[in-house]
């Protein structure tokens, strides 16, 4: 009986693992910026919706600059990491109208938002590994 | 679930294959809601399917293997058969082996088509997945990372649905794909091709428009036609980001393809690309002749509303790789 109960648990435990594994990692990034447009979209005003925009801005290039220093990081997971950071980074911009960019309008910009999640949702590029993925978003929330 | 099946029926009309790639991550936003984009394409196959009175249609889900069902290998990817409007077989299948790209699928195919190979009947193939590499495929199937899924490997795995005939319409509802090196290794396998050269949204290419292959009188380009239209309708009436859809009509492309798929080969040599990154337009390379290489391809674009090709008014139809 207590044997056939352990072989149980860690058939169920083996199975969590897999599953954890097998979790899709750029789901945890696509939704966190699902939520960043839901609160651009629900701001009244357009400061309101610039400053979310640019402090989720921020809180993306910052969790993902600390956690492609980090060791233990695959090169290929850096590799993927540094494309995505370029990217916020020239949708920031644009935000902002820096770097030859003309500044986003403020009637646009719920439109912006939406521009970011469809980028970040039809790219190929967000190839990282859960690890990685899962440390982006915790380290977001620390902030 | 197998009923007996007549080896050959002459009034199956057309072929429609749907190979549907759910084993990654397919998640996508529509209205804030969560959606994930081969579950939405196998309803709209499914739809069809029960549509297609003349027809015959087989559509594939390639789905992940998880849970249990990794654990004891079992199988895991889901296969329906229909002919004209009945779903005559379906069932679960998993690949021959881990590095294996569709030899299932077709062996499927083999054994359920109505259709014999000849020019009679028309063959439509449609694949819907994130962007097929031109190289290192490693790891496009989540479950089977050692497969290769790349230009050549998908091309030769698609040719064992096509013995002799070639297809009338192949679409490649994918990102990137509508490139030189893809049009040149399909040229002699099918008479048009539908793909995009550039990012796609994950909402797909519409199928729906298929159900004109019922009236054998509608030109396979028309057909065609529609399916893009439809499409970039849907997208530009929602998407912020850039639309591109080609249409290659392979009996003028298959003329100059060789030479141009060639310049853009040597273009990449030696150079430094950064795999992943969105493809950019052909037409701003030196290599490219503007009037010569877009013969043959009919273009449905709009560019960016954000982004540095905001307001870009037109593009070539052609894709090519961003250099580091």
């Amino acid at each position: 009986m207590r044997y056939t109960r352990n072989v149980l648990f860690i058939t169920l435990l083996v199975f969590s693992f897999q599953t954890l594994l097998l979790a899709k990692p750029a789901d945890k990034i696509k939704k966190h910026w699902n939520k960043v447009t839901q609160k651009v979209e629900k701001a009244e005003t357009a400061d309101e919706k610039r400053l979310i925009l640019n402090e989720s801005f921020d809180d993306m290039i910052t969790a993902l600059s600390q956690v492609e220093n980090m060791a233990g990081i695959s090169k290929s997971d850096k590799e993927n990491l540094a494309i995505l950071k370029e990217k916020m980074q020239t949708h920031q911009h644009e935000l902002n109208g820096q770097n030859g960019f003309e500044r986003v309008q403020n009637g646009q910009l719920n439109n912006f938002s939406n521009y970011v999640q469809q980028d970040i949702e039809q790219a190929d590029t967000i190839t990282i590994s859960l690890t990685a993925a899962l440390l982006i978003v915790i380290i977001i929330l620390l902030l | 679930m197998t009923d007996a099946l007549p080896q050959s029926d002459l009034n199956v009309k057309y072929s429609v294959i749907y190979l549907i790639h759910g084993d990654a991550d397919y998640t996508f936003h529509t209205d804030n809601l969560p959606r994930q984009a081969d579950e939405e394409v196998m309803k709209d196959a499914l739809s069809f399917g029960r549509k297609a009175a003349s027809g015959e249609v087989f559509i594939y889900h390639q789905k992940a293997q998880k849970g249990l069902t990794k654990f004891l290998n079992l199988r895991h990817r889901d296969f329906h058969y229909f002919r004209q409007g009945k779903l005559l077989a379906s069932g679960k299948y998993k690949p021959e082996s881990s590095s294996d790209i569709f030899s299932r699928e077709t062996q499927i195919y083999k054994d359920y088509s109505a259709v014999k190979p000849d020019n009679s009947r028309r063959k439509v193939l449609l694949y819907f997945g994130h962007e097929i590499p031109p190289q290192d495929g490693r790891g496009y199937h989540q479950s089977y990372p050692q497969a290769n899924l790349n230009y050549r490997s998908f091309v030769q795995g698609m040719d064992g649905f096509s013995t002799t005939a070639v297809f009338d319409l192949i679409v490649l509802s994918t990102c990137n794909n509508g490139t030189p090196l893809m049009a040149d290794l399909l040229k002699n396998r099918t008479r048009y091709l539908l793909a995009s050269p550039q990012n796609l949204h994950l909402s797909h290419i519409d199928s729906e428009p298929l159900s004109l292959l019922e009236n054998r009188e509608k030109p396979l380009r028309q057909v065609a036609e529609i399916i893009a239209e439809s499409t970039y309708r849907r997208l530009t009436e929602s998407i912020q980001t850039a639309v591109t859809l080609s249409l290659y009509d392979m009996s003028t492309v298959k003329h100059y393809i060789p030479q141009l798929s060639a310049e853009y080969s040597s273009y990449l040599h030696g150079r430094r690309f950064r795999v992943g990154d969105d493809n950019i337009d052909c037409a701003s390379l030196p290599f490219f002749k503007r009037t010569g290489d877009t013969a043959g391809v009919q273009r449905w674009y709009r560019s960016a509303r954000f982004g540095q090709d905001k307001g870009k008014s037109s593009h070539s139809g052609w894709g090519c790789q961003q250099l580091q």
